[in-house]
């Protein structure tokens, strides 16, 4: 032997075992979370519904009374502000929510309904 | 060796080796898309050298040297960071290569390992829990480096042992 | 070799696992801590008439979404003109009076209100007052004024009425009828006050878009860009028009669908150009800016939607800008070095060099 220290032994395996299972383990928290889409509807900034999608049995109307009326439609995987007292109807316009991080807004009912959940498309925000 | 007076320049010429190769290191260009924290780890092999032939006081005063290098020339993070690393990864490396028997590229490995560990640990501490993210990307690249470096001793023990067998 | 492992090995494999364990135990507690960072902490607000959304990445995140809402209801209630005891309602009742002291925040948003404005040639006009208040885009129901209202109070627009003193932090209107509306820029200025909250806040990274204008700042954990989605005018589904990739910065958009009336046979929208009291017909459909300042990206986006395409060319380079504008013949010019892409399929695309 020119060496005390052999290069490898047997139970050098055990380091590689153990690097191999950390990573491993790591790395599975990089993949998507379960976390199904979850409707999230606010109003004054407060929240006053959470529901995941997928759980809604049948379409659901939601009547939030205020200076404003705003009325929310639940339907299996997808939400929509289908009326509103307000004069812009912005909200209404935005349509259909279906993905996470899709939002409708009433500004003048202070009502937002945005959908959270594990974000598939990448977008962090939006403009315009 | 037999006087304590080379031996105590021995293990200052190790930490002054040590220091070199990492100041050598952080001369390298970063490689793009490589987390913050990975590294070749070339003083390691100083490191590992020390623990396994000189004694554990000395490993662990050179990693302590090296540590306040970082302090002096990168600053309190970087300083923190690397001397968490070098004392906790020459731990490990002496527990397993002299006490344990492990071999060369077990327990260099493990020795990498350490030094990531320790370093997430405090960047975590003192930055956010955001570089955890890194976590098993580190783990994997310690690996890699922690077999290179165990390869290079394995070449360079050897003759190491002859010299200071002298 | 064997005689160095025999007497005491039971002792020497504990020592085995107990480093294994120490090494697990240190690496799985991170891998534990690591999904709630990379969650990020989201905080719906209301302020400066929008929908605020905040999403911070870091220890501190909370905090820093409660401090950054916070300054902005500061910043509303120091430039808003509709609240009353702001600095710039003060300024406005004393227009063609004499010089006030305001908050140095209000001075800031003045100045830089006023370097878009000088830029641009009035295109962006603080001073718009006058013209925005008869056509009341904000109320429930905003009217069309009349050609003589619009040429009656016309005279009173122009920014060179509005001067201000960095030095002492005065600014005054110089005649009376003269007022500052800030509507134009405000929503930039509130994306800056709340990302120097961020970088005062020691979190990692976050976003926050008030109304139209978001501003991002430091890194997200996985350490890719920002990406923000540019609204398609055409289309009610929310798949947008592309993506913007961002580092840093803040990105405003302006659009003629923003708030729109009809009467009679016209559709009005409510990008008002100074000169003419009228909105603005300049070919465009919506101007999207980056900038590293919320506030000058919100204001250029304005001024940009006025000045048209062409025009728009010379100021972005002049001050630092890139855009995105969307004509009515469903093209999107790039101008400047953005990193854009396309998603919805109706459009065309160009780049432009600046």
């Amino acid at each position: 032997m020119s060496s005390r220290f052999p290069l490898f032994r047997k139970r050098d395996l055990l380091i590689f075992l153990l690097a191999a299972v950390l990573a491993g383990a790591g790395f599975l928290q990089w993949l998507p979370k379960s976390g199904a889409p979850v409707a999230v509807i606010e109003q004054d900034g407060k929240e006053i519904r959470r529901v995941e999608l997928s759980s809604i049995p049948q379409p659901e109307t939601l009547v939030l009374d205020g200076e404003i009326s705003v009325t929310i439609l639940l339907e299996p995987g997808q939400v929509s502000i289908i009326h509103s007292d307000c004069p812009d109807q912005i909200c209404v316009n935005t349509g259909t929510l279906t993905r996470p991080g899709q939002s409708a807004v009433c500004l003048p009912a202070r009502v937002s309904v945005r959908i959270v959940g594990e974000n598939n498309s990448g977008i962090d925000g939006m403009t315009g | 060796m037999k006087s304590s007076a080379k031996f105590v320049a021995f293990t200052g010429i190790l930490a002054a080796l040590a220091v070199v190769l990492s100041l050598l290191e952080n001369l390298l260009p970063p490689v793009p898309g490589m987390p913050p924290g990975a590294k070749l780890g070339l003083s390691n092999i100083v490191s590992m050298y020390a623990a396994g032939c000189v004694g554990f006081f000395p490993a662990m005063a050179i990693s302590l040297v090296k540590g306040l290098f970082a302090f002096l020339t990168r600053g309190i993070t970087a300083g923190l960071m690397s001397t968490a690393g070098g004392l906790f990864s020459t731990l490990i490396v002496w527990l397993l290569l002299k006490k344990l028997r492990f071999g060369l590229l077990g327990a260099s490995a493990a020795g990498a390992l350490a030094h990531n560990a320790a370093q997430l640990m405090i960047a975590c501490l003192l930055t956010s829990s955001a570089v955890l993210y890194y976590a098993p990307i580190l783990v994997l690249l310690g690996t890699a480096s922690g077999i290179l470096t165990g390869l290079a001793l394995g070449v360079l023990l050897p003759p190491l042992e002859k010299l200071q067998r002298r | 070799m064997n005689k160095n492992i025999a007497p005491s090995s039971i002792k020497k494999w504990t020592a085995v696992a107990g480093a294994v364990v120490i090494l697990l135990a240190a690496i799985l507690a991170s891998m534990v801590l690591y999904p709630q960072s990379s969650q990020g902490y989201e905080a719906t607000t209301w302020a400066m008439g929008s929908y605020i959304q905040q999403t911070l990445y870091g220890s501190s995140a909370e905090e820093a979404a409660t401090q950054a809402s916070s300054a902005i209801n500061e910043l509303e209630n120091l430039i808003s003109w509709r609240v009353a005891g702001s600095d710039i309602e003060k300024l406005n009742s004393a227009a063609g009076t004499d010089w006030l002291e305001l908050d140095e925040h209000t001075i800031d948003v003045l100045e830089q209100a006023l370097s878009v404005a000088e830029a641009t040639d009035g295109a962006y006009d603080p001073t718009i007052l006058p013209i925005s208040s008869l056509w009341n885009f904000d109320s429930d129901e905003p009217t069309f004024p009349g050609d003589d209202k619009i040429q009656e109070f016309l005279p009173f627009v122009g920014y060179e009425f509005l001067r201000i003193n960095t030095e002492d932090n005065t600014a005054s209107l110089r005649n009376h009828g003269n007022g500052v509306d800030l509507g134009g820029i405000g929503k930039g200025a509130a994306c800056d006050a709340a990302l120097k909250v961020y970088k005062e806040s020691g979190i990692s990274g976050g976003i926050i878009a008030v109304g139209g204008s978001v501003g991002v700042y430091g890194e997200k954990p996985d350490g890719t860009d920002w990406r923000i989605s540019v609204r398609d005018p055409d289309e009610d589904t929310q798949d947008g028009l592309g993506v913007l990739s961002l580092e840093e910065g803040c990105v405003s958009t302006s659009g003629s669908y923003e708030k729109t009336f009809t009467e009679g046979d016209n559709t009005y929208h409510h990008l008002l150009d100074a000169k003419t009291g009228y909105p603005a017909e300049s070919g465009l459909v919506s101007v999207t800016v980056v900038h590293e300042s919320g506030a000058i990206s919100d204001a250029l986006a304005t001024a940009c939607f006025i000045l048209g395409l062409e025009d728009s060319l010379p100021v972005l380079k002049e001050l630092g800008a890139s855009a995105l504008f969307i004509d009515e013949e469903h093209h999107i010019t790039i101008a400047g070095d953005l990193e854009f892409e396309q998603i919805s399929t109706n459009y065309t695309v160009s780049r432009q060099s600046l």
